[in-house]
């Protein structure tokens, strides 16, 4: 038999088709990112903004000038809403750092590894025994995160392509990970926590 | 222009399911494929299929897209899951399970189709795996050497080894295959 006539009867054994459901099957097991709660939050947000948007129609119809107070409500529903989806999309900023290999750097010094808590943070061990910092990216975090034993949070730094830079305490904390971790610069916020 | 794979694998992991979907829609026939011919089993390919998909969005997973290409990594990743399957089952039970699906009993009912998909099974897996993705995928050698952890030269000859013993073992089917196709 040459390999000509061996290539032909190899060909006899067909495979099937993959089953036309599979591609359903494997979407069913994508893995979904949790759901977090905005129902306060939102609520909240949602309040404000038809309180604000009554002002301005109540300023309109009488003349008064209540723009500062509607200034005001606009910001605290636009810092509502960034806090919110920032929320939402912070484990998907914390898994993809996870997975680019960050090496951290305290005063130029390479530092022990990331911790990864809850609530998509990032924790820092500082040097000594003065405690940990964790790190958020969730924008207007210091203004809406509240809960009992809340840390004060403030902005200490920023990320931008696969470096993340922040001040903590007197020490200045670098993470470099292996590739860009989001697009652009954002704010970095910073909290404290004795150990 | 479409997205590179290390782009929608990039958007997978970041939960766009439709990255993924478009990453199987490309692969998964060939890949299926090898899958069914290595395990014999629809269901067993398909789960391994899905598995390997799924593993692309693991933050394990090993796919360095400036090392190897993705259609190679997957059917490394095939041949990996089933490795694994293999280890897991007794060999004997496998064995048997390839012979149950002849297509005499199943889609491909045709004497020649099944004694093909006998005498492949009898090959010794180090030579199957590469007859298949040789001849059935119609992969480069180099892309065999790549997938199969093996030097050119190795996956060459164990192609060689595995085309002489099929040409034994089909020899009485040789005339009617002139028949038959």
């Amino acid at each position: 038999m040459n390999d000509t006539e061996l290539d032909r009867l190899l060909n006899s054994w067909d495979a099937p088709a993959p089953p036309s459901s599979m591609r359903d099957r494997l979407r069913a097991r994508f893995p979904r990112t949790e759901r977090i709660h905005l129902g306060r939050p939102l609520k909240w947000g949602l309040a404000t903004l038809c309180a604000a948007a009554a002002l301005t129609v109540a300023a309109a119809q009488t003349g008064e000038h209540h723009g500062d107070i509607v200034m005001h409500m606009v910001d605290h529903v636009y810092g509502l809403v960034v806090f919110t989806v920032d929320q939402h999309r912070a484990p998907s900023i914390r898994n993809e750092i996870r997975r680019s290999q960050p090496t951290v750097y305290i005063d130029g010094n390479l530092a022990g590894p990331l911790e990864y808590r809850g609530g998509a943070t990032l924790v820092v061990h500082a040097p000594g025994d003065s405690g940990v910092y964790m790190v958020s990216f969730v924008r207007f975090i210091d203004r809406y995160y509240r809960n009992k034993n809340s840390p004060d949070w403030m902005e200490a730094g920023s990320v931008h392509g696969n470096v993340i830079e922040f001040q903590a305490g007197d020490e200045k904390v670098r993470i470099e990970c292996n590739r860009s971790i989001i697009d652009g610069e954002r704010p970095v916020f910073v909290a404290h926590l004795p150990e | 222009m479409g997205k590179s794979a290390e782009q929608l694998v990039g958007d997978a992991r970041r939960g766009k399911e439709r990255a993924l979907l478009d990453l199987f829609d490309e692969h998964h026939r060939p890949l299926f494929r090898f899958a069914w011919r290595l395990t014999g089993s629809t269901a067993d390919a398909e789960d391994i299929v899905q598995e390997c998909y799924l593993a692309l969005l693991r933050p394990d997973c090993g796919f360095d897209p400036a090392r190897t290409a993705i259609r190679t990594y997957l059917f490394g990743a095939v041949r990996n899951q089933w490795l694994k399957r293999m280890r897991r089952r007794d060999h004997d039970e496998l064995r048997e399970s390839v012979d149950d699906r002849t297509p005499e009993g199943q889609a491909l009912r045709a004497e020649l189709a099944g004694a093909v998909a006998r005498a492949i099974a009898e090959l010794p897996d180090t030579q199957r795996e590469i007859l298949l993705l040789a001849h059935y995928e119609q992969l480069p050698l180099a892309e065999i050497a790549e997938i199969t952890e093996l030097e050119i030269t190795a996956v060459k000859s164990r192609l060689q080894r595995a085309r002489a013993t099929l040409r034994e073992m089909l020899a009485a089917y040789a005339p009617a295959t002139e028949k038959a196709i």
